[in-house]
């Protein structure tokens, strides 16, 4: 009979004991997850919405929410760029473009901008369409360079009916 | 240093659990008194034990979070910004050097004479059908991989004015400068361009380190 309480009690405590474990190795696990995550967050996709006409704002259909298009004739679009390390360098930045060709033969063109604090240097690079349709377009990033503190921005021409879907850029 | 911080809280969290454990199974069944005695000393001592297992844990937990305090606040220092003129000092610097070596390595090159005089003649072109107006082109010289365009402005124009220079050019990869008047001459942009394919140099690393 002793001898059976006895095991009880040492089977409560094995039970108490991996129990809180368990609990314990779970935080460990969530934190670990957490700062993972905190990591992945570098790699942004933005929507096309974000990007603004130069000057014709009236000319852009924006009711969609899976793109923005260009109603009117050929025109520029400023896409701003999120930053997060000041002294740090793009990985990779890609456009997710629609290219209306049957309609237009404007290509879309776009340039990704490194601009300096004080604006008086820039770094460009650009790329377009090739063929008509949904299209991602990859800037070639060697020897582009980043000023420390300074911003970037992608700009697009966009013929009639050419779309910019989203962009997704990420920092090394 | 969170990793350190989190296994301490871990196994605190873990001897606690057993100590928890304990208090429960001591109070869980009824024991004959002699039993009960010798388990109530077992389980004293055991306690005794886990309480300073516990307070050596406590001890240690606190020192962990004193490090990662003070790392966190070494981190915060070193990601501390810069005044605006340190930062934009720190620019010209990155882009005066960089220009030094896209400079020198136009000096090394040969010139292609396949790719070089067409070049120069579609950036002229380029200039006078696309550019700002008014603007002139100072020079340009291309060479294999890399070409560089000074442009001057027009008086009264500071040449801050936005100017896709690659889409004027024609060119994919491009660094442009962008200079004050000085006495006589007009603001002036300096374009460094790279050939379709290629890179433009990068800068040496900076003396200053």
């Amino acid at each position: 009979m002793k001898c059976k309480q006895e095991s009880n009690s040492r089977m409560r405590a094995v039970v108490g004991f991996v129990a809180i474990s368990v609990l314990g190795l779970g935080g460990v696990a969530i934190g670990d997850f957490g700062t993972q995550s905190a990591m992945a967050s570098d790699n942004k996709i933005v929507s096309g919405h974000a990007c603004m006409s130069l000057n014709r704002y009236s000319q852009t259909d924006r009711s969609n929410p899976e793109f923005i298009e260009n109603t009117g004739n050929l025109q520029t679009y400023m896409c701003p760029v999120v930053r997060d390390d000041p002294n740090g360098n793009l990985d990779f930045v890609r456009v997710r473009t629609y290219d209306n060709n049957s309609h237009h033969g404007d290509p879309v063109m776009c340039t990704v901008w490194a601009v300096s604090v004080d604006g008086t240097s820039s770094n460009a690079s650009s790329v377009q369409t090739t063929t008509g349709g949904l299209e991602t377009l990859e800037f070639a990033l060697n020897g582009f360079i980043e000023f420390d503190y300074g911003h970037y921005v992608i700009e697009c021409s966009m013929g009639t009916g050419d779309q910019i879907v989203s962009y997704r850029t990420n920092e090394d | 240093m969170k990793a350190i911080a989190q296994i301490s809280f871990f196994s605190l969290v873990c001897f606690g659990g057993a100590l928890a454990g304990a208090l429960i199974s001591d109070s869980g069944t009824p024991h004959s008194a002699n039993a009960r005695h010798l388990a109530g000393s077992e389980s004293q001592l055991e306690i005794a034990t886990l309480r300073e297992d516990v307070a050596r844990l406590r001890v240690i937990l606190e020192r962990d979070r004193q490090r990662v305090d003070d790392a966190v606040a070494e981190d915060l220092e070193d990601y501390e910004e810069p005044d605006l003129e340190e930062m934009i000092a720190r620019d010209r610097d990155i882009a005066e050097r960089r220009a030094a070596a896209i400079t020198a390595a136009a000096e090394r090159e040969a010139v292609d004479p396949d790719w070089a005089p067409a070049v120069e003649l579609q950036i002229a072109e380029g200039l006078a059908a696309h550019g700002p107006s008014g603007a002139t082109l100072i020079s340009t010289v291309c060479k294999t991989t890399l070409c560089i365009a000074e442009i001057e402005h027009p008086p009264g124009d500071d040449g801050t004015g936005h100017v896709n220079w690659l889409v004027v050019f024609g060119l994919s990869h491009g660094f442009f400068m962008r200079h004050e008047p000085e006495s006589g001459a007009g603001a002036r942009t300096v374009a460094y361009l790279a050939r379709d394919g290629h890179s433009l140099p990068r800068a040496e690393p900076s003396s200053a380190g």
